[in-house]
């Protein structure tokens, strides 16, 4: 009898000691990762088929043996391999140029920083935004060396690279405001970076 | 008898359960999406109130309502303009203000998502916004990003605690500074 009782009791401790650490868990930050970022297919959207040019994941190729951009599959056509969707569109309620988001499962709503992702979606946003009185910048209208640098940058996020802090002595495609930058592709920070996360 | 034992230990089972449930329920699980955002960067004060259709000086007056908007999810907090520096809202008027994340409950729980760069606005708080509006909606959104919202009054010290800034945004000093000397004054 008290036996029982002990492993009741044990049981009752166990459930209450996992619930509080998977509530602790979910206020950390945690960088989450691929299970496997090579290869990682890429898939455009055909409201961003214009932009195919600009697309150019294989930038990222042979930092890491770990992380691999093979192919670009391009419009409507179903891509069951691909874990990278690029699209295009108006975003409401954002003064964005873009916006990238990892998911953890199929659902929006699980795309947790910790975790394994399982698919990656860059959302760009059509909006003009204004960056000081006589410069603004459009996606749509941009030359394909900024278009460029804004997806390498997108793609960078996927792959679970941050923002670059402020007043960073190297240059990165991370830097959170990299549109007056005169490079478009990773810098050898951003190799670095993407070494220390996934190996050589 | 040993079937009484085997009830009572279903129902205790069954207790902790609901116990838990119910908790999880009641306090948020603060998850932060794995989304990073690209915004227009701004060095002085002049160019983001430039880009701006409105700046003001708000205090929160209800409680924000999560809502999803084109499987994005949005939180809508009615504010009060206090001061207006440009646009032509005036003081006394409402506005309701828009950030992305926000609550939403599942049957497991409820979550709160939050987004890496960004701390959303607090209850019987002040901020000084850099806003645009969304068409002729009412609603508001910020003109930076993180960098369209700052606690009301202006802290002489730019730290990431004092202005509400996560850390690993990190708080662009020479903006701050030139938003400081051009409305810490007033």
């Amino acid at each position: 009898m008290k036996k029982k009782l002990l492993v009741i009791l044990i049981a009752i401790l166990c459930i209450t000691v996992y619930s509080i650490l998977g509530v602790l868990a979910c206020t950390e930050f945690f960088s989450g990762s691929w299970p496997s970022a090579n290869p990682l297919h890429v898939h455009v959207d055909s409201s961003a088929s214009a932009f195919t040019q600009a697309i150019n994941p294989f930038c990222w190729n042979y930092k890491t043996s770990k992380v691999f951009f093979p192919s670009v599959h391009v419009g409507g056509t179903t891509c069951s391999s691909c874990k990278v969707f690029i699209k295009y569109g108006f975003l409401p309620y954002e003064n964005v140029i873009a916006i990238t988001q990892n998911y953890t499962s199929k659902t929006k709503i699980d795309s947790w920083m910790s975790g394994s992702w399982v698919k990656s979606v860059i959302s760009i946003n059509s909006r003009q935004v204004m960056l000081s009185p006589t410069t603004s910048f459009e996606f749509g209208s941009a030359s394909n060396f900024l278009r460029q640098l804004v997806i390498v940058h997108e793609l960078g996020h996927t792959l679970g690279l941050k923002h670059q802090i402020l007043y960073c002595p190297e240059s990165s495609i991370m830097w959170r405001n990299p549109i007056n930058s005169s490079f478009n592709t990773p810098r050898p920070h951003d190799a670095n970076t993407l070494v220390t996360k996934y190996g050589p | 008898m040993s079937r009484y034992r085997c009830l009572i230990a279903i129902g205790i089972v069954l207790v902790v359960g609901l116990g838990i449930l119910a908790y999880r329920h009641i306090v948020p699980t603060i998850t932060l999406t794995s989304s990073t955002a690209l915004y227009p960067g701004y060095d002085t004060a002049e160019n983001m109130e430039y880009a701006s259709e409105v700046v003001v000086v708000v205090s929160v007056v209800g409680k924000g309502k999560s809502k999803d908007v084109n499987d994005w999810l949005y939180t809508f907090t009615p504010l009060k303009v206090e001061r207006v520096f440009k646009g032509d809202l005036l003081p006394g008027e409402r506005i309701e203000f828009a950030e992305r994340g926000g609550y939403e409950r599942k049957v497991t729980g409820l979550y709160f998502i939050g987004r890496e760069d960004y701390v959303h606005i607090k209850q019987n708080s002040s901020y000084l916004l850099f806003l645009i509006e969304e068409g002729d909606t009412g609603i508001y959104f910020t003109t930076g990003g993180p960098e369209g919202k700052y606690v009301w009054p202006l802290p002489q010290e730019a730290t990431a605690e004092n202005l509400e800034f996560t850390d690993c945004w990190g708080v662009d000093l020479d903006l701050y500074n030139s938003i400081l000397a051009r409305y810490g004054g007033n």
